[in-house]
């Protein structure tokens, strides 16, 4: 936009393209600088401030919304529902949590009420590890290597994932796609870190298991 | 150590941290093991792949903010006004001082025209492009021809002295409107007419700029 280049002389278009320049860069510090000052901003009220925080967690947000109610309107609907909650609620923010951890956990939450009022079974949060017979950690393994056929095709993992239950699904999108660790995911879903823990197991387990199922026979089993 | 113990063991393990020397050992003894961890590591790194390439409709965004813009999260910048705005009559003086911005852009521009023509005797254009899309030209014209307003100081040297002091009482009142312009713009964004008047003082100060240049080039 190069007619916004006249206007960089104002205190809004110069605060606007530094943000924009934070936000390409690469470097954590600046992208956590420039956040707590957008959050701070957001809280007053700025139009921009509300965007900047919205681009920046955009596609997490609409990612894990996506993948939990496996479509597209319905994830856009939740997104729009999660931004403006958080936004109303921004206020309230008191920096304890990391920002990012803070909106996954109203995400979590609009995410799970919508999947009990469609009446989708999520999962026991106080479930113990390995009580579950079903994951009582089968001793199966596939001959083939999946890394090395290159057999994990997109379509086919993201059909894998549907598959999982609503509960094992959120925790592997929480740690092994967003790269939340336990810790945090214990606090964004109100369970313990050793729940946490079992429950990405289980899923890690079964998705291999669907993977497996979805390109090879038989497995062969462990000792 | 067995399988079941290393599977119950490596769930401890963070990621990106190496597995302990025991785990290590099982692992490269074991291919099943080893087949597995590789397994894992394998769908965790394509998730993260290609899981994060979505993102919502460019739509998104319209109707989030019409939405906190009605229930009033989001405020929109208020002019600042001081006691005159309880007196119906003077209630319009903070924009006074953009009405006299708005003033000196047309009694400049006329005043260029005047001395474009003077000196050149090229008639100005009877329909001049819309603002909006000439501005980027002018913008970038502006730019990469002219440094600060070096330049402008330079090519009027050049000028016979009893010419000079028309010149440069014009610059600076072009650069005069910019600021007021830039000034109130920054208190009002929204203001499209006063970004519409900044595009045409830009306009006027290019129009000077191709003045001098004639001059020079006689």
């Amino acid at each position: 936009m190069q007619l916004l280049g006249i206007f960089q002389a104002s205190e809004t278009g110069r605060a606007d393209a530094t943000w924009q320049s934070e936000l390409n860069s690469s470097s954590q510090d600046v992208r956590n600088a420039a956040e707590t000052r957008a959050i701070e901003r957001a809280k007053q009220g700025d139009g921009s401030a509300f965007e900047f925080l919205y681009n920046t967690h955009k596609r997490r947000i609409y990612s894990l919304c996506l993948r939990m109610t496996g479509n597209r309107e319905e994830a856009e609907d939740l997104t729009q529902e999660v931004f403006l909650q958080m936004f109303r609620k921004v206020g309230t923010f008191r920096g304890e949590s990391a920002f990012s951890t803070w909106m996954h956990r109203l995400a979590v939450n609009l995410v799970l009420m919508r999947l009990r009022k469609k009446g989708l079974a999520t999962f026991p949060l106080d479930e113990p590890a390995g009580q579950n017979p079903e994951d009582s950690r089968v001793r199966e393994l596939g001959v083939v290597d999946l890394s090395l056929a290159g057999s994990v095709d997109r379509v086919t993992l993201e059909r894998a994932i549907q598959a999982l239950p609503a509960g094992y699904r959120l925790v592997f999108l929480l740690h092994d796609v967003e790269g939340y660790e336990h810790g945090e995911i214990a606090g964004i879903m109100g369970c313990s870190v050793g729940n946490s823990k079992s429950q990405l197991h289980k899923a890690r387990m079964k998705l291999r298991e669907l993977l497996q199922m979805d390109r090879f026979p038989a497995p062969e089993t462990r000792k | 150590m067995n399988c079941e113990e290393f599977e119950v063991a490596w769930q401890e393990v963070e990621e990106n941290k190496p597995l302990p020397t025991y785990l290590e050992m099982h692992r490269q003894t074991c291919p099943l093991c080893s087949q597995w961890v590789a397994d894992l590591d394998h769908i965790r790194r394509q998730a993260r792949r290609w899981l994060l390439l979505d993102q919502p409709s460019e739509q998104l965004w319209g109707q989030i903010r019409n939405q906190l813009q009605q229930d009033g999260v989001i405020k929109t910048p208020r002019m600042r006004t001081g006691w005159f705005s309880e007196i119906p009559l003077l209630a319009g003086f903070p924009r006074w001082s953009m009405g006299m911005a708005y003033a000196a852009v047309f009694l400049l521009a006329f005043g260029v025209v005047s001395l474009h023509n003077f000196f050149t005797n090229v008639p100005s254009p009877p329909h001049p492009a819309p603002p909006a899309m000439v501005s980027a030209e002018v913008l970038n014209q502006a730019n990469s021809t002219l440094s600060g307003d070096q330049a402008f100081h330079q090519l009027m040297e050049k000028i016979p002295a009893e010419n000079r002091p028309i010149y440069e009482t014009s610059l600076q009142q072009v650069n005069n409107s910019i600021y007021q312009l830039n000034q109130f713009l920054a208190a009002h964004p929204e203001d499209l007419f006063t970004r519409e008047q900044l595009f045409t003082v830009y306009e006027q100060k290019h129009r000077l700029w191709e003045t001098l240049v004639q001059w020079e080039e006689f």
